[in-house]
């Protein structure tokens, strides 16, 4: 469990500062995604919960120890706890794929029959096997990030921080990185923080998000939370897309259902039952957060007015659906 | 006299100053690396916004490396008699040259050392720090072996100014090419000398840069 409490980061006396009074707790087993625009923080934000970057003020409790108040032999200790992967993957060039995943073990000084085990362990994991005498040069962009991953996960962290790992990939390779990382998430019980600016990645991947905007902390929870939550607009922004272009009226409405709400019938009953004319104007399902989410936009036609927009409005909130007025 | 123009006798005085030209070098080299390298290391660990920062040390010793290369190598091999008397217990020969030499080179490639870790990808850095490597960790795991062929252009470089350096010390009687030079080109114009002279440096240099060269581009191929 990690948690930040009222952290916040000045680079130079005077100016704004990048970490704003954060808090967050990050549980055991999440993939935590964080969002924001670039210069958000968010960078400096995932830089602080390894002590890479010292802030100014507030605390990083890492299951309960303060690491901002640890000696530095206490703190590379802890580190040797956290794996962390980047966008620029940060290989050495010195060294072949077996040697740089051989790294932290080569710090954490495990002896070298167990380190060679280790390697191929891990090479096994992120399906490089016959790259281990390869040379980071001789690697496309996801087999580095690979090799990256497998170093950040060699000596055994219970964390893993990702600084915009996909973020120099293209989609396909994004794809089957994010995949790899919800496989050791599972498979290892790791928790990942990651950093990213692409709604996609936490839709595809994480369970809680939160977001970060001109270093304060704009929203944060679960994902399933948000998405349930009409005020939240982190929730509303990863819902499924759709072209929305399309005109709207004064009875138009936008429709969220999560779940097995999706094969149940509400339409049909708003239909039958309240006699209501219903016009679909654009729809979208996806999977975000591990929750199926579909999002339509209806028009409900003329007439009836208020009175009418209301009783049906009432009526979809009793069944469960995310209802929100365009 | 007449016996000197006969080639065998050229050769033989050429193979020798050759001999202590290389000897010359080859000490003046291995002490260069040995204050040289950790020098760089530390003017590039010491910065203010370095690993370790020193502000202090690193003014100081940045200081001393500029004096150290801003004296030309001829007044430098002069002024610094005294310190070789000391050292070495005289100040002729080709022992007695390995310490002006030595001194008048390794502030430079002390600088180029330094040059050479700072185009070491930051992120690399970052990453052992990440994974709780110390400092050690990063000079013998990341600084060193990611800039080695960037330092090894760098050895290339300062051993072919070695070659120019002992040369010098020909004038304060250190033996080798240059004392060669100077004794029987120029104070007995004996150019048949000075030729082979100009000739063995020639090869000397390129041998030097080229064998550089090819360990510089090996090593780049692999990485």
């Amino acid at each position: 469990m990690i948690i930040v409490e009222q952290l916040g980061k000045t680079y130079r006396a005077g100016q704004a500062p990048a970490l704003d009074q954060v808090s967050l707790s990050i549980p055991d087993g999440a993939i935590y995604g964080i969002l924001g625009r670039s210069g958000a923080g968010k960078s400096t934000l995932l830089r602080c919960l390894n002590l890479l970057e010292r802030p100014s003020s507030g605390r990083i409790l890492l299951d309960g120890k303060d690491l901002t108040a640890l000696s530095d032999s206490e703190l590379r200790q802890q580190r040797q706890r956290i794996g962390m992967i980047f966008q620029g993957f940060n290989l050495l060039h010195s060294r072949t794929v077996f040697d740089n995943i051989a790294v932290p073990l080569e710090i954490s000084r495990v002896a070298k029959a167990q380190r060679t085990e280790r390697v191929r362990e891990l090479l096994d994991l992120v399906g490089l096997s016959d790259k281990a005498l390869a040379f980071p040069s001789q690697l496309s962009g996801g087999q580095k990030q690979r090799v990256g991953i497998a170093r950040a996960l060699a000596a055994r962290p219970a964390y893993l921080l990702s600084d915009e790992a996909t973020s120099a990939l293209d989609p396909e390779t994004t794809a089957s990185i994010l995949e790899l990382l919800r496989d050791i998430n599972r498979q290892l019980g790791l928790t990942i923080v990651l950093i990213t600016h692409e709604l996609d990645v936490v839709k595809a991947i994480c369970d809680h998000a939160a977001s970060l905007a001109n270093g304060r902390l704009v929203e944060a929870g679960p994902i399933a939370q948000l998405l349930a939550n009409p005020q939240s607009s982190l929730g509303r922004s990863l819902l499924p897309g759709y072209s929305s272009t399309l005109g709207k009226d004064s009875q138009t409405l936008e429709l969220s259902f999560f779940d097995n709400l999706l094969a149940a019938p509400v339409l049909d009953e708003l239909v039958q039952k309240q006699g209501v004319q219903v016009n679909l104007l654009a729809s979208g399902v996806e999977t975000i957060g591990g929750r199926r989410v579909g999002r339509l936009r209806v028009s409900l036609g003329q007439g009836g007015g208020e009175p009418k927009l209301h009783r049906v409005m009432d009526f979809l909130k009793q069944r469960g659906v995310r209802v929100e007025r365009l | 006299m007449n016996r000197m123009n006969e080639w065998s006798d050229i050769l033989q005085l050429v193979l020798n100053a050759t001999g202590e030209t290389l000897y010359m070098v080859v000490l003046a080299g291995l002490f260069t690396l040995l204050i040289g390298l950790p020098l760089g290391v530390l003017l590039f660990i010491s910065r203010r916004d370095g690993l370790y920062p020193m502000p202090r040390l690193n003014n100081c010793l940045g200081g001393a490396v500029n004096i150290g290369r801003s004296l030309p190598f001829v007044v430098m091999l002069i002024a610094l008699i005294p310190l070789t008397r000391l050292v070495v217990g005289t100040t002729l020969g080709s022992t007695a040259a390995v310490v002006p030499i030595t001194i008048g080179a390794f502030p430079f490639f002390a600088r180029i050392v330094e040059n050479a870790l700072d185009e070491v990808d930051k992120g690399r850095i970052e990453a052992i720090l990440a994974m709780g490597g110390d400092i050690w960790h990063v000079i013998f795991k990341v600084l060193l072996p990611e800039a080695l062929p960037a330092l090894l252009a760098g050895i290339t470089l300062t051993l072919v100014m070695l070659i120019g350096f002992s040369s010098m010390a020909g004038i304060i009687g250190g033996g080798g090419l240059g004392d060669l030079a100077i004794r029987y080109g120029y104070q007995r114009f004996n150019n048949q000398v000075m030729f082979a002279t100009v000739v063995v440096l020639v090869i000397l240099v390129q041998s030097v840069q080229s064998l550089g060269d090819r360990l510089v581009r090996s090593l780049a191929h692999r990485r």
